[in-house]
């Protein structure tokens, strides 16, 4: 305890030893050799802190801020320690050497022990290389997204456009139909103009349930997914609709190279029975409609065929509108528009695809990939 | 003042709301917009139709031949662009001298850029009132 307290009292006294110069037998080469060495490496260890300094006020995202003053710490101790080691050449200061050395070495070990703490830390830090791949990946995930946001933005569009045109006409039909009423006064034009009035109430009420209906259709999960055994799904499809199917006198074959299928069952029957009535309703006046319903399993996908012997569809020419809301091809046959649109939504939105081959009066062909 | 009055002989109208084509007519008769005209549910049929009597050289085949039709645009089938498309691709003198107006429930640009990219002679939004019919007297 003495020499500790004797130690602090004299921490700068010099007088108990000679200089160095002094001790030893020392020519004047190496003992500048030694003095200027010193003094290089102190002021190296000086400027090494600046720069850092520097650095650290650049770049204010640094991580690990606290390490690198840790650093800036231990590389001014390690110059202090060559500075006095020149010094003492002339003062003996050799209490404030082992002082400055015995602060030194507790820094070096504190910048190990932070530096040991970090490591991993810093090790998940990304390389240059490493952010660019994935900055890449990035880039590309987001032009995927963009892609499909405006592929949605589009069908919202298309949606919007149908459902206006859709309530507008009967509208302003309407419009026509009062202005009418307003000018004329012969009693039989105006139970006519009635007639068409309710009509076009009637026409604006089903477009509104129609569009309630695509709403319901875009929400429904299909997510009760089961082992569907495919003969049972086919005939509850087939009884469901058995009234249209009966008055058409349609023949109905089954093809099934599998017996069962795991599928939303309500998403598999919506599938049939669009394809199966769209069928049905566009079959050809001069013969009997024969329907083949196909399942079969290529490159460990299912799939489903439907074919028909109906009136076909100029592909070249309507292709493009096949499944798009509200777009109806034929003519003589109510529809809605809905139908081949909400089951290509459905089977899109499980990872799967539909397509068609058709020819004009021979009869045409849906091909599901589930 | 001979003008004034059926500017046109033969108006075709092509388009399958039914309540849209008798108010159309209406319009027209009300105004005598024109001698006579001939209302079509489906834009093929319309096509047949002029194939039918625009291209005769007998005139009184031709009286039937409209000078005019007005054209909606969201049929069924063929629509009124895909008959713009086709209709475009005769070449007799005298169908080319037929005036196509687009007559349409739909105020939305894209088709109206749509319609007069496909040249037609005017896109007027539904319904066909007295008031449009008088503009188009005058531009007659």
């Amino acid at each position: 305890m003495d020499q500790l307290f004797e130690f602090i009292k004299g921490l700068f006294s010099t007088e108990l030893w000679p200089a160095r110069w002094s001790c030893g037998i020392w020519s004047p080469f190496h003992g500048w050799l030694y003095i200027l060495s010193s003094f290089l490496i102190a002021s190296a260890y000086f400027a090494i802190p600046l720069l850092l300094f520097r650095f650290m006020k650049r770049r204010s995202d640094l991580p690990f801020i606290r390490i690198f003053w840790l650093f800036i710490l231990f590389i001014l101790a390690c110059g202090s320690t060559h500075l006095i080691d020149g010094i003492i050449f002339w003062e003996p200061m050799y209490r404030l050497s082992a002082f400055v050395l015995f602060f030194t070495a507790i820094v070096s070990w504190l910048a190990v022990y932070g530096l040991f703490k970090i490591l991993p830390k810093a090790l998940e830090l990304k390389s240059p290389k490493q952010l660019e791949l994935i900055i890449n990946k990035r880039t590309r995930q987001l032009k995927e997204s963009n892609a499909s946001l405006k592929k949605i933005n589009e069908e919202l569009d298309n949606y919007l456009y149908a459902a206006s045109h859709d309530l507008k006409s009967p509208i302003n039909n309407m419009e026509g139909l009062l202005d009418l009423l307003k000018h004329d006064n012969e009693a039989l034009e105006q139970t006519l103009i009635l007639e068409k009035l309710d009509e076009s109430v009637r026409r604006v009420k089903q477009t509104i349930a129609r569009l309630t209906d695509v709403i319901k259709l875009e929400k429904s999960p299909y997510d009760d997914h089961a082992t569907n055994n495919l003969n049972v799904i086919i005939d509850e499809v087939l009884a469901d609709n058995f009234m249209i199917i009966d008055s058409s006198k349609a023949v109905i074959k089954r093809e099934l190279q599998i017996d069962s299928f795991h599928y939303s069952t309500s998403g598999l029957k919506q599938v049939l029975y669009n394809l199966l009535l769209n069928a049905v309703k566009y079959r050809h006046p001069e013969r009997v409609p024969e329907i083949t319903i196909r399942f079969y399993v290529k490159d460990m996908r299912v799939f489903l065929e439907v074919e028909d012997n109906g009136l076909g569809i100029d592909l070249a020419r309507y292709g493009d509108k096949m499944f798009v809301l509200f777009k109806r091809l034929h003519t003589h046959v109510e529809g809605s528009g809905i139908g081949l649109y909400s089951i290509k939504k459905l089977i899109e939105r499980k990872g799967g695809t539909i397509s068609v081959s058709s020819e004009l009066n021979v009869g045409s062909t849906f091909f599901v990939k589930f | 003042m001979m003008n004034e009055f059926n500017p046109y002989n033969c108006i075709l109208l092509v388009d399958d709301d039914d309540t849209s084509l008798f108010l159309t007519e209406m319009a027209i008769n009300r105004n005598k917009f024109a001698k006579h005209t001939h209302s079509l549910t489906n834009a093929n049929e319309a096509l047949e139709f002029i194939d039918a009597y625009c291209k005769e050289i007998d005139e009184a085949i031709l009286e039937i031949c409209p000078d005019l039709i007005f054209l909606d645009i969201n049929m069924p089938g063929m629509d009124g662009f895909d008959f713009l498309d086709s209709f475009n691709k005769f070449s007799e003198n005298r169908i080319s001298k037929i005036k196509v107006f687009m007559l349409t429930s739909s105020d939305n640009p894209k088709d109206r850029e749509m319609a007069e990219n496909k040249g037609v002679a005017g896109y007027i939004v539904k319904p066909l009132t007295t008031d449009k019919i008088k503009e188009l007297i005058q531009a007659a």
